[in-house]
């Protein structure tokens, strides 16, 4: 009589998981059409939108100024990429695989981390972000006139900054993904509300010494604040014209870093709450519709 | 012996208005049903008008800039629903396998289309009215409306000539699959840009604002901000002149989505492109 032969499979590294989610993930986003389209694709939206404030300012300060609150509005505005593409997108990629193209019950039932695969999927998303903020600063730089030196930035504060700054907005992207599994209506329409209210919340556009008090405190809770200043101090040095609540660098980094670890903390929390609820309730394949 | 009896269709008109009914009946009931539209379409679209108008008390502007940033988010209501529940509409039908049923139904799809342009409108026009208020309460806003009656008819024109443009590219979008999503994204921000929603178009420079008047929301905001708002700033051109392109415009885009439906429905029956999924 022949033996059944048990074969012991690896279970995939968290490299493997990682790779294998970082292409799906290029694939799915990129591969409906031809690289210059592509490239227009991930320009064209946050060139508009920067150009929007540029027209606003313009309005303004007259047709031919270049002062330094454009620097402001044409650093926040290409920052906020980011933000855009990774925290809105994760969620938004949970849903179409959920809802859209009906997979995520095979993901969820694959021998790898679930959590791991949706940092993975963020990756190809911080390129696409950083694609675009470089293209949209060299497009302020060269043509509007926006005073940024590139001799004279600040790269490993800007460097240092953008790393913090993708951990706080992957652990909020992770957090609203968790959401997106138990929210029965609203789920497509949530992560676009949330990135809207955190342009108002962390100043992205204008300095948070508007917001009224109890707002600007909560606005320093907020790690995206702080990686926002430190971004317009790396690229505009002594070009800042708006104050901050907070005069040093160094205490802005420190509050970037312990909000990043607070926001890092909740955001996994929240998703691993998020999981285990839909998990219980059955949600992981359901269709919502909305 | 059971006799067969065929139902007796429905006059043409009377089919037509039954089914703008039915299809607007879900936008109105679903849309509002779950007071949770409060926090997704209105509260947090406001937050992000708040930030504009942050941007210019930072930079020092004038009050009517204020009110030019509300009525420009009212508006951009609407251009999110044309674009997303409109224009997008039939995509996802074709998605969710729906489209084939309303081919299948009687009644021509264009009447389909207008119960979810009427059904939207009407939804979105709550979102609107709450954006406008909350926003001219918390910052203290005034109007000068100069006269309703053209107040009215700009706005009505302007709906009608947006949805009208939402239908066509309905239409449109039964050639492509999974790049509707891309497109939508690619071109709701140029329109904000283009259409002068947060400052006055004429910043754009004559030649281009004269361009963007191609896309009915650069006429209507200009016209409504005109009949409405004070101040210094110069219009693109004067409210007679933009209700009648507005009024062309209207014409224009439903007689366009009318018939770029009727070919393009053909075009993709031909083609197969009508229950393709995931492509």
């Amino acid at each position: 009589m022949q033996a059944i032969e048990v074969t012991r499979t690896k279970i995939p590294s968290p490299w493997q998981t990682l790779r294998a989610s970082i292409w799906l993930e290029w694939q799915s986003r990129g591969n409906w059409t031809n690289p210059v389209v592509y490239t227009l694709f991930l320009t064209l939206r946050p060139l508009t939108a920067a150009l929007v404030l540029v027209f606003m300012y313009r309005a303004i300060s007259g047709p031919n100024a270049h002062g330094a609150a454009l620097g402001f509005l044409v650093a926040g505005s290409a920052a906020w990429s980011f933000v855009e593409q990774v925290m809105a997108g994760l969620p938004q990629s949970v849903m179409a695989d959920r809802e859209e193209y009906a997979m995520l019950k095979y993901v969820y039932i694959t021998p790898q981390r679930f959590i791991l695969f949706l940092v993975g999927r963020s990756v190809p998303r911080m390129g696409t972000a950083a694609f675009s903020f470089i293209v949209t600063l060299a497009f302020g730089i060269l043509l509007l006139g926006v005073p940024i030196n590139p001799l004279q930035v600040n790269y490993p504060m800007l460097l240092g900054s953008l790393v913090f700054g993708l951990i706080a907005i992957v652990a909020l992207g992770l957090a609203f993904a968790g959401l997106t599994l138990v929210l029965k209506r609203g789920a497509w329409q949530m992560p676009d509300a949330v990135v809207g209210a955190l342009y108002l919340v962390a100043g992205a556009i204008f300095p948070i010494t508007k917001l009224p008090g109890w707002l600007e405190s909560f606005a320093l809770f907020v790690p995206l604040t702080h990686w926002l200043e430190l971004t317009r101090r790396a690229l505009l040095g002594n070009a800042q014209t708006f104050s901050y609540p907070i005069a040093d660098t160094r205490q802005v980094f420190l509050w970037l870093v312990i909000t990043t670890i607070g926001t890092l903390i909740i955001g996994v929390l929240t998703f691993r709450i998020c999981e285990h609820f839909a998990r219980e309730r059955g949600q992981l394949d359901r269709t919502t519709g909305s | 012996m059971a006799s067969s009896t065929s139902p007796r269709p429905a006059h043409p008109l009377r089919l037509g208005l039954m089914t703008l009914i039915g299809r607007a009946y879900p936008r109105l009931i679903a849309g509002n049903r779950e007071p949770d539209w409060l926090f997704y379409e209105a509260t947090l679209p406001l937050l992000r008008v708040i930030a504009f108008v942050l941007v210019y008390r930072a930079l020092g502007a004038p009050p009517e800039y204020t009110g030019f940033v509300i009525l420009g988010g009212a508006m951009m209501a609407f251009w999110a629903n044309v674009l997303w529940s409109m224009a997008g509409q039939l995509h996802w039908e074709r998605q969710s396998g729906n489209l084939e049923l309303y081919l299948m139904a009687p009644p021509s799809l264009l009447w389909i289309l207008a119960g979810m342009a009427f059904g939207g409108m009407l939804t979105t026009l709550t979102r609107a009215i709450f954006i406008t208020l909350l926003g001219t309460v918390i910052f203290g806003v005034t109007y000068q409306i100069t006269s309703v009656p053209l107040l009215a008819a700009v706005f009505l024109l302007t709906l009608i000539a947006l949805y009208g443009l939402g239908s066509m590219l309905a239409s449109l979008y039964l050639f492509y699959n999974r790049e509707v999503w891309a497109v939508q994204e690619m071109i709701q921000e140029p329109v904000a840009l283009v259409t002068g929603m947060y400052f006055p178009v004429r910043t754009l420079g004559g030649l281009a604002g004269s361009l963007a008047s191609l896309i009915p929301m650069t006429l209507g905001l200009d016209a409504m901000r005109q009949l409405t708002l004070g101040g210094q700033w110069i219009p693109l051109l004067s409210v007679p002149v933009e209700i009648a392109l507005l009024a062309i415009l209207a014409v224009g885009f439903v007689a366009g989505a009318a018939w770029s439906l009727r070919v393009i429905e053909r075009l993709a029956k031909i083609e197969g492109r009508l229950s393709l999924k995931w492509q």
